[in-house]
């Protein structure tokens, strides 16, 4: 026992993430064993009507290139173009015979006419996963390879919660979180030519699903200044460039800001999501079961855009009052999970300030530890049924505590920080700057 | 300096807020933290099923579904709720007086963009999240509106009764305005103005003018009047009737579709029919000319109405001996095109081949005061009063209208606005025969296409019945029934149970539509496999009459085919489907006739839906008779069942009892007698009839085919395909001829292993013999 403390005493960062990690994993794989396999049934979308839906639906909506105008789509251009790249690899048989709109497409599923039902697409669809998971692989790698365990982490995190769900989905945020990567890692690096390629990789990553562009005040919370304009060239051309490819044109850009304003003014569905208003719904579901109806119904509903806006910005400015690199993407990150319900695949954008935080502080101490477990508790792969299928369950209240641990991280830095500031200004010596830099 | 100052309140008020947001995350932590706990407490455990869940709402109004499964399991407490759990949420039904998931899905777009299809997704939001978040479940917690002031009208004391209600609580005049608008009529002009009153009235009583006016409120704002409630139709006409017809009890829902050119009034007796549709068109029975001894004269509000007397006297000549046998007639009303009656056609509305029938143009004048007359004059002329006791009982308004493109054209036009005008339509017909007959019903008729999305020329027969259903309840609630052409799916398919896939296309290519016809509530297609759907559906709060009792339905235009690109000759299996579909109608509490729509078999369709001379006939003669489950078992062979409670979970033999029905041993006798007869008298071709005869000269029929011999049928070899070998069937030293005393049935014959064969009597034989025949691999 004593061996095992002095030991532990000696863990890293990382030892203790591939220690969460690989123990979730060990018992998920063990629930599965015993259940026989069951308990994926509680997990994952249940049938193959589903699988890749984010990938196959979109591939069939740049048939033709009228995305916006016929199908609809949410994506922007640049992520259609993707689709439509790999649409060219389809077989013409496959396609010839799909239907003309968004919601026949829907009823398609499982039918002979499922481009799922035909191996040549499946096969595509293996293939864009297995590319871009070796991809991140290797770019987890890169971040945390001074750690003995760092093989095993990647492995961890690319089996971790919301990456298993990416995956089912098929969904383009695998490809989105590889992109955040590159920029993270190499916006500072001296190479001025790789430093510019990671400002483009972040222009792509906001084209092809517009929130990574959060990632951009990164550069002003460093006072890049320039580096930030060229950024928002690089996005504008990102996003508007690709336009000219599909037949809509340029004229497409209204339909799809007109196709986004639509969908942004239905109000998001489940009350377990992790965005602002499903955490304060929480909170009262909560107060209300215990206390009795406290908060009236459907208060929240009328107020949720409002939350979200509220959260969003109130995390955004706290970003100016937070010193160290990985808080400053932690609050990127949570910026991005709080703003609008995604599906849970959006959990594996908080592998990013993970992976700075490997790569930054190699001992858990009183500071991290706290983030580390938020994470970690929405990454780790746990025999918990999550009916993912029906967005409602039980499990959402572990994701939406490790959501809570770590917004109260960021609001706890933020107040010391700022109680600190204004010690400083009391002594009449100081001023944000002087603050910030004695912390 | 002032920066420093700003920067520093700033600060300021971050704290603040950062202390406040703290509290809340720490309570954020712990609610999260109780929420993911399983089954701490029952509100946070299990889901709570009682929210959309009560067993005995949903035995009383599901029938249809059959528990056997679950019921054989001992481990299973409540059979019904595991169905519910397992089959119900998927089906999209409705299990509690406090939860329609079908109109909780249609109230919340967002919910729909989320969900799609997928109904178990809506129960699960409701008691997960929806309950909470005080989402409308019923359309009790809903109000209607959106007017200032609600507005019904109704006849008292042979006055007309507006009764005002104020819907917001403040209206910004104090006098309002009272339109009285013929139907056509739309504009707010001086002359429709019939009286002023305070803004606090609350009740007016006016003199009776017109029973299909309207009645509408306005205030006078800066452009003129301005509409401030909904259009009120009278919405009790029946009660100025001087007659109500006693209703004619029937024995049986069983009724055919009456064609004209069948000009066969024996087959109509002897199929001992308690219903019959006949179809009313418009152009053949008004008359433009006036010219004396060929039309009617009919004199109504105040202008005069031709008919054409001699179609006219065709058609007392049917209602008297309809009314003789005791039959419920129901007139469908029909436009065709014709150029003398242009002005009664939408001026959209362009004549074309592709279209059967025009709605009726009650936006006009001329289309609406000829509709008016032309309702009035039959329903008073057959109101049961005559010596003849000639009775018209329903009324049906056109022809599967959620179709604008072919059978009730008015051009490209929205939903809404087509419900508009249909809706104007159907209450002109409701309003006039209600005067003129309380006891007449009147029916909204809808195709098969029930789940389809509308565009501007096809609606779905779902989304269409709800805008017509919240079209009447603004103007007005009426009485309406439904009727429904519950054809089969496809058509080239007769059997019954395959209505939700297909396996052939009619070119004989393969296509790829599957669950077009299921029990999901927004099921592509309604045919007789899954008429409960429908059923089911108008048991909804919504679609409940003013009582508070379902709505009358109708399935009609029923057809399968006999004769079929994938089966070949099928008479048997078609009169399988006949008996199946029959039984389901006469089981189900809800649904009032069941209308067969051919007789005969129609010269310029490739499909053969008559019954006339076929099995079908003999079969669909005797089949609601208290004997006919017995005499006709050899059907559940047929469609490969052993109890008719596997397919229909509500059957109940016992219901035939009440049947005043046929001896079965006497109508088979009959059948066969009659059928001889008109093969004889409708072939024309005597020889070959000769011929026929000539091989059983000795024989009287009927025989029970029973008492065959079959020879010995060879095996067959494996090809992937149906095998239909040869089977000789001999009585005594007679050989008999397929097709002409029995009909062939094969089962199981495409894989390897034993195949059987039915040999089914028609004509002078009757009932039926199995016998089998092997598949075999070849080596």
């Amino acid at each position: 026992m004593k061996y095992m403390i002095e030991k532990m005493k000696k863990f890293t960062t990382c030892d203790w993430v591939c220690v969460f990690l690989m123990g979730g994993l060990l018992l998920s794989v063990a629930y599965l064993f015993y259940t026989r396999g069951n308990g994926w049934s509680n997990f994952l979308f249940w049938n193959q009507n589903d699988t890749g839906m984010d990938f196959f639906h979109s591939i069939e909506y740049v048939r033709g290139r009228v995305p916006y105008e016929k199908f609809q789509t949410l994506y922007p251009p640049l992520a259609n173009l993707l689709f439509y790249v790999i649409f060219c690899f389809v077989p013409s048989w496959q396609y010839a015979s799909w239907p003309n709109s968004f919601s026949e497409s829907i009823g398609t599923r499982g039918t002979t006419i499922d481009l799922r039902y035909w191996q040549p697409t499946m096969m595509i669809f293996i293939l864009f996963i297995m590319a871009t998971a070796v991809a991140l692989y290797i770019l987890f790698q890169r971040y945390i390879k001074k750690y003995k365990t760092s093989k095993l982490v990647s492995i961890g995190l690319m089996l971790s919660f919301g990456m298993i769900n990416a995956y089912e989905r098929g969904n383009i945020i695998i490809f989105v979180l590889l992109f955040i990567l590159i920029f993270i890692e190499y916006k500072d690096s001296e190479n001025k030519v790789i430093s510019e390629l990671a400002l483009i990789s972040l222009a792509i990553a906001a084209g092809l699903k517009i929130y990574p562009a959060v990632f951009g005040v990164l550069l002003i919370y460093d006072k890049q200044y320039k580096k930030a304009f060229r950024t928002i060239i690089y996005g504008v051309i990102a996003f508007v460039a690709p336009f000219l490819a599909f037949k809509e044109g340029l004229g497409g850009i209204f339909t799809f800001l007109k196709v986004f304003a639509a969908y942004s003014e239905v109000p998001s569905f489940s009350c377990q999501g992790l965005s602002a208003d499903k955490l304060m719904n929480t909170i009262a579901y909560t107060v209300n079961n215990i206390f009795g109806p406290v908060i009236p119904e459907g208060t929240l509903m009328n107020i949720a855009t409002i939350v979200n806006i509220g959260a969003a910005i109130f995390l955004l400015l706290a970003g100016f009052f937070v010193k160290k690199r990985w808080e400053k993407v932690l609050v990127c990150t949570m910026t991005v999970l709080i703003y609008q319900t995604q599906y849970v695949y959006i959990l594996i954008m908080l592998i990013i300030p993970l992976l700075i935080i490997l790569q930054d502080e190699e001992r858990i101490n009183k500071s991290n530890a706290m983030v580390i477990v938020g994470i970690m508790i929405t990454q780790v792969l746990l025999p918990l049924d999550f009916n993912y299928f029906t967005v409602f369950n039980k499990q959402y209240g572990r994701l939406q505590l490790g959501v809570f641990i770590l917004l109260g991280y960021i609001i706890l830095k933020t107040n010391q920080n700022i109680s600190s500031f204004l010690r400083e200004e009391k002594k009449g010596k100081g001023d944000i700057k002087h603050a910030i830099g004695k912390i | 300096m002032r920066l420093e100052k700003f920067k520093v309140g700033l600060a300021r008020v971050y704290q603040v807020i950062s202390y406040g947001l703290l509290l809340v995350v720490t309570i954020g932590a712990v609610s999260a933290f109780i929420s993911s706990l399983p089954k701490l407490g029952s509100s946070l455990g299990e889901m709570d099923y009682s929210l959309v869940y009560d067993k005995e709402y949903y035995l009383d109004n599901n029938p249809d579904i059959i528990l056997e499964a679950y019921e054989n399991d001992e481990e299973i407490d409540d059979p019904a709720f595991e169905h519910f759990k397992n089959e119900g949420m998927k089906e999209g039904r409705i299990a509690s007086e406090e939860f329609d998931v079908v109109y909780y899905r249609e109230l919340y777009p967002d919910l729909e963009t989320a969900f799609g299809d997928d109904w178990e997704l809506y129960y699960e939001h409701y008691i997960e999240c929806g309950n909470f978040e005080g989402r409308i479940a019923t359309v009790s917690d809903n109000v209607r509106g959106g007017y200032a002031l609600g507005l019904t009208s109704e006849i008292k004391e042979q006055n007309v009764v507006l009764k005002i209600t104020q819907n917001v609580d403040f209206l910004e005049a104090n006098r309002i305005y009272i339109f009285q608008l013929n139907a056509y009529e739309d504009e707010l002009a001086e002359e429709n103005l019939v009286k002023v009153i305070n803004k606090d009235t609350m009740q007016v009583k006016l003199d009776i003018r017109n029973i299909t006016d309207k009645y509408v409120l306005a205030i006078v704002g800066e452009g003129g009047y301005e509409i401030v409630s909904n259009t009120a139709f009278i919405c009790n006409p029946e009660v100025l009737s001087v007659n109500a017809s006693s209703e004619v009890e029937s024995n049986s829902k069983k009724g055919i579709q009456f064609s004209e050119d069948d000009e066969l009034d024996e087959f109509y007796s002897n199929l001992r029919l308690s219903n019959v549709q006949c179809d009313f068109i418009f152009e053949d029975l008004l008359s433009v000319s006036s010219s004396s001894g060929q039309v009617i004269s009919y004199e109504y509000n105040g202008e005069n109405y031709y008919f054409n007397k001699s179609e006219v006297q065709k058609l007392d000549e049917k209602f008297a001996k309809w009314a003789e046998e005791n039959v419920i007639v129901s007139a469908r009303i029909l436009c065709e095109y014709d150029k003398s009656f242009s002005d009664l056609y939408y001026e959209n509305a362009i004549a074309s081949n592709n279209t059967h029938y025009y709605a009726i143009n009650t936006s006009k004048e001329y289309g609406a005061e000829t509709l008016a007359a032309f309702v009035a004059f039959f329903t008073e002329r057959y109101n049961g009063t005559d010596e003849e006791n000639r009775l018209l009982s329903n009324w049906i308004v056109g022809s599967n209208v959620n179709d604008n493109s072919s059978t009730n054209y008015m051009g490209e036009v929205e939903l809404g606005d087509y419900v508009e005008e249909y809706a104007r339509t159907f209450r002109i017909v409701y309003n006039t025969a209600k005067v003129q007959n309380s006891s007449v019903n009147v029916y909204v008729p809808i195709s098969n296409r029930w789940g389809y999305k509308s565009d501007t020329l096809s609606y779905g027969g779902r989304e269409f019945l709800n805008a017509f259903n919240d079209q009447i309840v603004i103007e007005g609630a009426l009485d309406w029934g439904l009727s429904c052409e519950a054809l089969s799916y496809p058509l080239n398919d007769p059997l019954v149970d395959n209505d939700d896939t297909i396996t052939l296309g009619e070119t004989g290519k393969a296509t790829y539509e599957t669950d077009v016809a299921s029990n999901i509530v927004d099921t592509n297609l309604i045919t007789m496999k899954n008429i409960d759907v429908l059923t089911r559906y108008i048991h909804r709060t919504p679609f409940l009459n003013k009582d508070g009792e379902v709505r009358s339905v109708i399935v009609s235009g029923i057809g399968y085919t006999s004769d079929s690109n994938i089966y070949g000759n099928c008479e048997a299996l078609q009169a399988a489907s006949i008996v199946y579909s029959y039984y389901k109608a006469e089981m189900n509490e809800d649904i009032d006739m069941y209308i067969y729509g051919y007789l005969n078999d129609e010269e310029d369709s490739k499909y053969s839906f008559g019954i006339n001379s076929k099995h079908a006939y003999d079969v669909f003669r005797i089949m609601d008779s208290k004997d006919a489950i017995d005499s006709l078992s050899y059907i559940c062979d047929i469609i490969d069942i052993e109890d008719w409670n596997e397919v229909i979970s509500y059957f109940d033999a016992s219901k035939f009892n009440d049947f005043d029905a046929l001896p079965v041993e006497e109508s088979i006798e009959e059948i066969d007698t009659d059928v001889e007869d008109v093969e004889i008298e409708e072939s024309g071709n005597e020889e070959t009839d000769a011929e026929d005869d000539t091989d059983n000269e000795d024989l009287v029929g009927p025989f029970d085919i029973s008492t065959v011999q079959i020879q010995s049928i060879e095996d067959c070899k494996y090809t992937g395909k149906e095998c239909r070998p040869q089977v000789i069937v001999t009585l005594g030293e007679v050989t008999l001829v397929e097709d002409v005393d029995y009909d062939l049935v094969y089962v199981n014959n495409i894989e390897v292993g034993v195949a059987k064969v039915m040999i089914i009597g028609l004509n002078d034989y009757y009932g039926y013999i199995t016998s089998q025949f092997e598949i075999v691999e070849e080596k």
